[in-house]
């Protein structure tokens, strides 16, 4: 047993404080880890202190439970003592095969909910079965666990259960306790199952664990409930799990509980183990038989389990945890002594051997009582009057291991518990409180230690050396949470990668569409050749002159050209390639715009090492890429090792531009950007402007001779009859003032649209097409070797030769690794030694480290 | 009374664990001083000695190389030698704590080895283009692009 230096005194570095439903807590001044049987959000201190003289309050996650059940894992685990005596602790997924010798606690998940319809009754065993004939009946089994009904009057957080120690009665018969309607349970929303056992005999048969759950209703409709241990559970009315061996996950934090009126409220601590009527709950001595534990055998130790409180009646309800209520006393109403009595007769009251005393205190502030100030009167209707006290182990046979197992268990269970008896009885000149004080000191006082998680192993600590009574003080907060302890991981790895390529070319690459007014034909040379015939010897018609066609000039409607070393990777529907509305009889593959980008796939190829040393990285091994039309890259070969290297090249045949992807096992490591395409310097003849020109040269002519012919006859002497007939053909009203004038100057205007139309017939006969550029040329850059992707991989030459089994042998490899000469096989060369455990004499060790050092063969 | 055991020990210096083979045992008496390190031991004449090379005190616990045999009168053979560390504490050396810089059987040979001459001015080259040609020639080479009022619906 661990004895930690447990200062139980404000003096020697302990201040008890009692709450009434919370158990103890606890201050430390000392080094220790202390469970206080309860615990409390605030105030409540669970101190490791280092070598601190000063108190540290640290305060703890309330959810710790510290009355010893704690918190555990995932599974239904269980610790249990082998026969070799060894402390095991297994996940129980599976039946077992054990030889016990006693079970220390069993931690079962909290995921087991049970919903009840309302009117609805419910009894669940919990229990431990030792073979394979469980018969569906609750009686079967052999160690009931837990065994409680409940139905839906009640609340229930979440719908979920607290399970309780072990209960059963003297003759072994499982009983459980029932609630009836109106009594209100409350519990943690973390709750646990804590079993502490004597020895469980159970040999070489299985070991299941069962979940029995029974209803009282079998009509359809009303029996929902569901269980999430679902795999466990026949889905019947009545659960039979012979089959079916549980595992269980919980946190454990047992839950406290109030009956009657008085419970109506929210406790969120832990303090109870669920009460029993009338019976006790044994702990037995090792070997025991677990069919009848001994009544008045002088090894036995017993621990009196609760009974129920009900209003009026002189019944105690207990906690093991150090929360009791009692609606009667004895020997007054002060410091006093409890020897349970039943009425039962199962024990013998005027035989105070083999008892356990509950010591309480009534009224008297040094404990304090209900904190929350609901202090019922003794013996008033349904209520209850809380108390705090220490455990109290007494035997007649004080054999020291008996004893020491008795402590252990109620170092399990995290009570305060003292192996001092006080009764009123010992020193009648003092007041019971003087009694009490001198009674209890730090030395026999002792409380389980719990660790850092909240769990307790048997271990307990006492006061040493200091027989300062303890100071006790009342910490009256009742906001405590369940605990969840959080798992420390200091040395979580980074996520990694999940080496997941979410592009998606075809997704991302799309091109989309470009329905303004550009379409892409891909084509020969030759019917690039008849494109271009068509405008240079386009003419339109009058009719064309007249139609829809806006545009003068065909080419004006081509915008690039573009040559590439290859077959442009499209195999869409051939068409006429129209400029406009004009159909110019070349054939062309049309573009669809939403085809968007093409990907050319190169292949890959796998990156092995050839040296398998150091030799095959850089700068020793190169690896080299030339990527066409774009650059040669160098890449790492040191991460291609073992992995594929794919290149592949998304190419936009509308603009000739390149990406070229360098890929790992299918994931893009680098990209790098060229173009593949020439544009190609065209040029054609601009008839449409040449036509246009010859219009106008045309029209001009017209109109020019018009003007010539009017003029011509304007020239005409005509005068008298004649002149004014002309003047009527021309529409001259009124008399011609000067004729001869106007006959003069009609004459000159002849003449100059003469000479006008020489120049528009001169121009006419001069006027040619002018050529354009249709697209203009840029530099070449095909100046490729090749258009497919090569990869090159230089590696270096050893000037030494060398055969590698004699070099390993000989010379080694260099390494850079640590451990024990045992790890290693072969030469090694070492370049520091240390021994761990040698009898060789100094001399020798400097002999044998040198020779390490030169290298050996082990 | 001491014993030596002799053998025929075929393994290199640097061994460890010797391959031995027992050839022979032999008593002696220490008529002078006898040193831990170097013994000097006098024994009774047997043919066998002479073949061995390797020998066991067990008074010592210790196991040596023996240096030299020597005829003697009286038909005694002088056996010199000198301690073999390695073998005669070979279980208590495999536990001892090494940082290990060279190793026949290293965990990788990634780390650089200046024992491994790597010329600087000449490389082997393997070079060659990726396995697959997407690529087709004598097609359609060209791509000619037309604006154009035909409307283009993707």
């Amino acid at each position: 047993m661990i004895n930690t230096g447990y200062y139980g005194t404000q003096d020697s570095g302990i201040d008890v404080y009692n709450n009434t439903y919370y158990g103890h807590t606890i201050n430390l001044k000392k080094p220790a880890w202390v469970a206080s049987g309860s615990y409390i959000k605030q105030g409540s201190y669970l101190a490791k202190v280092a070598e601190n003289p000063e108190t540290i309050f640290d305060t703890i996650d309330t959810s710790i439970a510290h009355c010893g059940i704690g918190v555990k894992g995932d599974f239904l685990t269980w610790e249990y003592t082998d026969r070799e005596g060894n402390t095991q602790t297994e996940v129980l997924t599976a039946r077992y095969n054990h030889y016990l010798r006693s079970i220390h606690w069993l931690s079962l998940n909290r995921d087991i909910s049970i919903s009840i319809p309302a009117g609805d009754t419910v009894t669940v065993h919990f229990g431990i079965d030792d073979d394979d004939n469980y018969n569906s009946a609750y009686s079967d089994i052999d160690i009931p666990v837990w065994l409680s009904s409940f139905d839906t009057s009640s609340a229930y957080r979440n719908n979920q259960r607290c399970f309780s120690a072990i209960q059963y009665t003297d003759d072994n018969t499982p009983s459980y306790y029932h609630w009836g309607g109106g009594d209100t349970q409350r519990y943690a929303p973390n709750q646990s199952l804590c079993y502490n056992s004597p020895l469980i005999k159970y040999g070489l048969g299985d070991f299941v664990f069962v979940i029995y759950v029974e209803c009282s209703s079998t009509a359809e409709g009303s029996n929902s409930r569901s269980v999430t241990l679902a795999d466990y559970v026949n889905t019947s009315s009545t659960y039979n799990y012979i089959n079916r061996p549980y595992v269980g996950r919980v946190y454990a934090v047992p839950y406290t509980w109030s009956t009657g009126s008085a419970g109506n409220r929210e406790l969120s601590r832990v303090t109870g183990i669920a009460p029993s009527f009338n019976r006790k709950f044994s702990i037995t001595a090792p070997y025991y038989n677990k069919v009848s534990p001994e009544k008045t055998g002088t090894k036995n130790f017993y621990f009196y389990d609760m009974q129920q409180s009900y209003g009026g009646s002189g019944s105690y309800n207990y906690s093991l945890y150090n929360i009791f209520c009692t609606s009667n006393t004895l020997n007054g109403t002060d410091w006093t002594t409890e020897t349970q009595t039943y009425p039962s007769g199962v024990y013998d009251s005027a035989t105070p051997v083999q008892t356990i005393h509950y010591y309480y205190v009534a009224g008297y502030n040094f404990w304090s009582t209900c904190g929350f100030g609901e202090l019922r009167p003794v013996g008033s209707s349904g209520g209850y009057t809380m108390r705090t006290c220490i455990l109290h182990i007494q035997s007649q046979d004080n054999a020291s291991d008996l004893k020491e197992y008795a402590f252990e268990m109620c170092a399990y269970l995290g009570v305060f518990f003292s192996d001092r008896i006080v009764t009123a009885t010992v020193d009648t000149t003092l007041t019971t409180e003087e009694q009490w004080k001198q009674a209890f000191t730090d030395e026999n006082i002792y409380c389980g230690i719990i660790d850092s998680e909240g769990l307790t192993h048997g271990f307990y600590t006492h006061g040493q050396g200091n027989t300062a009574t303890l100071s006790f003080g009342n910490d009256n907060a009742q906001n405590a949470t369940p605990y969840k302890p959080t798992p420390f991981n200091p040395d979580v790895p980074p996520t990694p990668t999940d080496e997941t390529d979410r592009g998606d070319l075809n997704t991302h690459l799309n091109s989309g569409s470009y329905a303004t007014s550009a379409k892409y034909y891909a084509t020969t040379e030759t019917q690039i050749t008849k494109l271009i015939d068509f405008i240079n010897t386009y003419s339109p018609t009058d009719a064309d002159l007249t139609s829809d066609f806006k545009g003068v000039n065909p080419s004006d409607y081509i915008t690039n050209i573009l040559f590439f070393p290859f077959d442009v990777m499209y195999s869409g529907a051939a068409s006429p390639i129209y400029l406009s509305v004009l159909n110019t009889t070349a054939i062309g593959l049309k573009f669809n715009p939403s085809f968007g980008v093409t990907v050319a796939d190169f292949g890959g190829i796998s990156i092995d090492r050839y040296f398998n040393d150091f030799r095959d990285y850089p700068p020793y091994t190169k690896l080299t890429l030339n990527i066409p039309f774009a650059e040669s890259v160098e890449i790492d070969i040191g991460e291609y090792y073992g992995h594929t290297l794919n290149i592949k090249s998304v190419i936009d045949f509308t603009t000739g531009d390149i990406l070229s992807l360098i890929m790992r096992d299918g994931l893009v490591t680098k990209t790098v950007s060229g173009n593949c395409a020439i544009q190609l310097p065209l040029s054609a003849l601009a008839m449409g402007t040449y036509q246009q020109t010859l219009n106008t040269l045309q029209s001009n002519a017209k109109i020019n001779q018009v003007n010539k012919e009017a003029n011509d006859v304007i020239t005409v002497a005509d005068t008298g009859a004649a002149l004014a007939s002309m003047s009527e053909t021309l529409g001259i009203s009124g008399a011609i003032a000067n004729p001869i004038t106007t006959l003069a100057r009609g004459a000159a205007q002849r003449d100059t649209y003469i000479e006008q139309g020489k120049q528009i017939d001169y121009s006419l006969k001069h006027t040619t097409p002018s050529p354009m550029t249709i697209s203009g040329g840029t530099p070449c850059n095909m100046a490729m070797l090749e258009y497919l992707p090569r990869y090159t991989i230089t590696r270096c030459k050893t000037l030494n030769i060398i055969d590698y089994n004699t070099y390993s042998y000989t010379v080694g490899f260099a390494t850079a690794q640590q451990g024990r000469v045992s790890d290693f096989t072969g030469f090694i060369v070492c370049s520091d030694v240390e021994f761990d455990n040698i009898s060789a004499t100094a001399a020798e060790q400097e002999i044998i480290k040198n020779m390490l050092k030169s290298g050996v063969v082990v | 009374m001491f014993t030596a055991t002799f053998y025929l020990n075929t393994s290199d210096k640097n061994v460890m664990y010797k391959n031995i083979t027992p050839i022979s045992t032999a008593t002696f008496t220490p008529t002078n001083e006898v040193n831990i390190f170097t013994p000097s031991l006098t024994v009774d004449y047997d043919n066998n000695i002479l073949t061995s090379n390797y020998m066991y005190i067990n008074a010592f616990s210790r196991y040596y190389y023996i240096n030299n045999i020597s005829l003697q009168i009286g038909k005694k053979l002088l056996i010199t030698a000198y301690v073999d560390v390695l073998m005669s504490f070979a279980d208590d050396i495999q536990s001892a704590f090494v940082n290990v810089c060279r190793a026949q059987n290293p965990a990788n040979r990634d780390l650089s080895d200046d024992k491994i001459q790597v010329n600087p001015k000449t490389y082997f080259i393997e070079t060659n283009s990726l396995p697959n040609n997407p690529y087709t020639m004598g097609g359609n080479q060209y791509v000619i692009g037309i604006n154009g009022t035909e409307v283009i619906t993707p």
